[in-house]
């Protein structure tokens, strides 16, 4: 598995455990049907055993390493960013510089290399699974209709299939703390905020998760109008 | 299809088959392993499961094959040597 190094360095390769589990159990059953196919001896019980594990016990075990090893990549910023019409967006969660909703999130250390997943995966029982289904459509969306699209075109063309779902910032930041009640924005606009009708990642509340994507004017316009309701509220963040 | 009729001849074709299915669905989830992008894992996941799967569910089918040939064979025997008796 490759893990880019620190502060844009060059990708560090190394095995994680379960690798090297789907590595041995590849390779034994390898060999066990190499063997077979080479020699093609008579199915006595000892060949019966022998293929059992070849080609059920080592093979399952494989798919099993395998299985949790990909669920886990497709969790990585690398591999959200692995289409082209992406690149931008993880190069922006990636900058330090960046003051982006997305970078900002990347810096946290409990989002770190997994903040795309984290913010656009779907919570609930049954999350994980709707995520995958909208990330194999992201994949059929992306074979048939942006995989020659310019990336300028493509930042102003993808949205969201649907409004960004406030319930994925409030899985974090709960709406029932004094903390978060405690700022006057907040505390006005609670039930809108509760019932999606007032986005968190607006441009007027805490700013575009993907500002690049958005016309340059809207984005100003919604920096403009949040440092001077945060000048009236005498918040200075 | 009678499956306890398969001979000898037709267990080892059809075991190789199994084997070399489950030798592309290895290749193909050590792929997805050592290079972890959208494609790769998608046929691994999908393709090559079912490959693996499938090459499984036919050494299944010959071993239950190869069994009743051979539970047939012992009772044809015994039969006979009642007969002869």
């Amino acid at each position: 598995m490759q893990i880019p190094g620190a502060l844009g360095g060059p990708p560090v390769t190394h095995a994680a455990p379960l690798d090297l589990v789907a590595y041995a159990c590849a390779a034994i059953s390898a060999c066990i049907l190499l063997v077979y196919l080479v020699r093609r001896p008579l199915l006595t019980p000892i060949w019966r055993l022998w293929l059992l594990l070849g080609l059920g016990v080592f093979p399952i075990g494989l798919a099993g390493a395998g299985n949790v090893q990909g669920y886990e990549a497709t969790k990585q910023r690398t591999f959200c960013g692995s289409c082209h019409v992406m690149v931008p967006h993880a190069q922006d969660s990636s900058d330090p510089k960046s003051l982006s909703l997305a970078s900002r999130h990347g810096r946290n250390k409990l989002f770190g290399e997994e903040n795309c997943y984290m913010c656009h995966a779907d919570y609930g029982m049954y999350g994980t699974i709707t995520t995958k289904i909208g990330g194999m459509h992201h994949v059929w969306a992306y074979l048939t209709e942006y995989r020659n699209v310019p990336i300028e075109e493509s930042e102003k063309t993808i949205k969201l299939y649907e409004p960004y779902p406030n319930d994925n910032c409030m899985h974090c930041h709960s709406t029932d703390l004094d903390i978060w009640n405690r700022h006057p924005d907040h505390k006005a606009s609670l039930d809108e905020v509760r019932s999606g009708k007032i986005s968190c990642a607006s441009g007027g509340c805490h700013g575009f998760a993907h500002p690049f994507t958005k016309p340059a004017e809207d984005v100003k316009k919604a920096d403009d109008e949040r440092r001077a309701r945060q000048q009236d509220a005498g918040v200075d963040r | 299809m009678n499956v306890a009729k398969l001979g000898p001849r037709a267990i080892a074709r059809l075991l190789s088959v199994a084997c070399i299915s489950a030798l592309a669905a290895i290749a193909l989830m050590i792929w997805s392993v050592m290079d972890p992008r959208p494609f790769q894992v998608i046929m691994a996941m999908s393709i090559g499961q079912v490959l693996g799967t499938l090459s499984f569910g036919l050494f299944l089918f010959v071993v239950a094959a190869d069994l009743l040939r051979t539970r047939r064979e012992l009772l044809g025997a015994k039969k006979s040597d009642v007969t002869s008796a």
